[in-house]
């Protein structure tokens, strides 16, 4: 019997959200993000440029991948 | 915001090394390899319609990331996508993308984005032979409310917030007038300001919204706008996106795969090796009416 009222619970709630008639920041449950906003260093701790020709991206530096 | 009227509008005119067209995962991974490669004094511009936070069809946020090779082989994507997509796929691109993706997930999960991990592997990043939890066979889980504001935020550090156009909406392109074949101009409109953008490139990479859904307009907007530019100029697709979320949705590899030497002119690409993956009928109607240059 909870499962069925929860569940009927949560299909009010989603039609007042979708029909817009609440208007409430959105609070999550879980993390979203595992590092603080504005902290990614995108070329931190990455290779220099080797080889341009290579087929390979060049976070893939010195790894083998299969090839056909 | 500039009040509606009818006077003639700005025209602002733009000079760059590289244009990317469209905010999405795919530019965004090209702007992130492109940076790398390219020397200090090359210029690299990204346009998108809207904000490139909530650009693309993850805009909204996904549950899961639809591919990760992990403990399968490159071999059994290409069968899967083959299969899936009714032999109407370019299998060699298929397994590019299906050789290199796992490398840009690891990039995800360095940059923030959580990923659900097995019980006795918890802890421990992808790169380091984590084991994933799985929805299916490619898929993994991941709590992906922020996945876009992350591939974004690593984007504007790369090329630089100042190299950024948001709210340039880009309708046509023009060729070069002395090289056959060769993309010379991106010419757009502001969507908030009476002005009209000229960007002149030496090359582009056209990664804008396709015509997937347009019958039935989804969450996500698609304009059609690069099925109805690239198409005029006898450019053809490769690596879209499948609607349904099969397994080839892999876009932020796309962008950064590099065909050999470097970054090509999407017009470049011709007829015969159009990459023809099960389009509606609507748009396959819509791609035949226009006839290449």
């Amino acid at each position: 019997m909870a499962t069925s009222e929860n569940s009927i619970t949560q299909n009010r709630e989603n039609r007042q959200i979708l029909s817009g008639r609440v208007r409430e920041v959105k609070r999550f449950k879980f993390p979203v993000r595992t590092t603080p906003v504005g902290s990614i260093d995108p070329y931190g701790n990455k290779p220099d440029p080797i080889d341009i020709n290579s087929q390979m991206l060049f976070t893939e530096e010195g790894t083998s991948l299969p090839s056909i | 915001m500039s009040e509606g009227t009818f006077d003639n509008p700005e025209v602002v005119e733009v000079e760059t090394d590289l244009l990317l067209i469209g905010g999405s995962m795919a530019a965004c991974g090209a702007a992130f390899e492109a940076k790398h490669w390219a020397s200090d004094d090359t210029k690299i511009i990204l346009i998108d319609k809207a904000a490139i936070n909530r650009s693309d069809a993850v805009a909204q946020g996904l549950p899961a990331i639809n591919t990760y090779i992990g403990e399968n082989t490159p071999e059994d994507y290409v069968r899967t996508v083959h299969a899936d997509l009714m032999g109407i796929t370019r299998d060699v691109l298929v397994y590019d993308i299906g050789r290199h993706v796992d490398d840009t997930v690891h990039l995800f999960e360095e940059w923030g984005l959580p990923i659900w991990k097995s019980k006795e592997t918890e802890g421990v990043p992808l790169k380091d032979g984590s084991k994933p939890v799985r929805s299916g066979r490619w898929q993994i889980m991941v709590n992906g409310e922020s996945y876009k504001p992350i591939v974004a935020e690593a984007e504007k550090k790369a090329i630089g917030i100042e190299n950024i156009y948001e709210r340039v909406f880009i309708v046509k392109l023009l060729l070069d007038a002395n090289e056959d074949n060769r993309l010379a101009d991106a010419i757009g409109f502001s969507v908030r300001e009476n002005k009209i953008y000229v960007f002149k490139c030496n090359t582009a990479l056209l990664a804008g919204g396709g015509a997937i859904h347009r019958r039935r307009p989804g969450p996500h907007m698609v304009s059609g706008v690069e099925r109805g530019i690239d198409l005029r100029h006898g450019g053809g697709s490769w690596g879209g996106n499948d609607h349904d979320g099969k397994p080839l949705r892999a876009d932020p590899v796309q962008g950064r795969v590099r065909p050999g030497r470097g970054v090509v002119p999407v017009v470049q690409i011709q007829g015969d090796q159009r990459l023809w993956r099960g389009l509606h009928d609507q748009e396959r109607r819509y791609a035949e009416g226009l006839r290449p240059l």
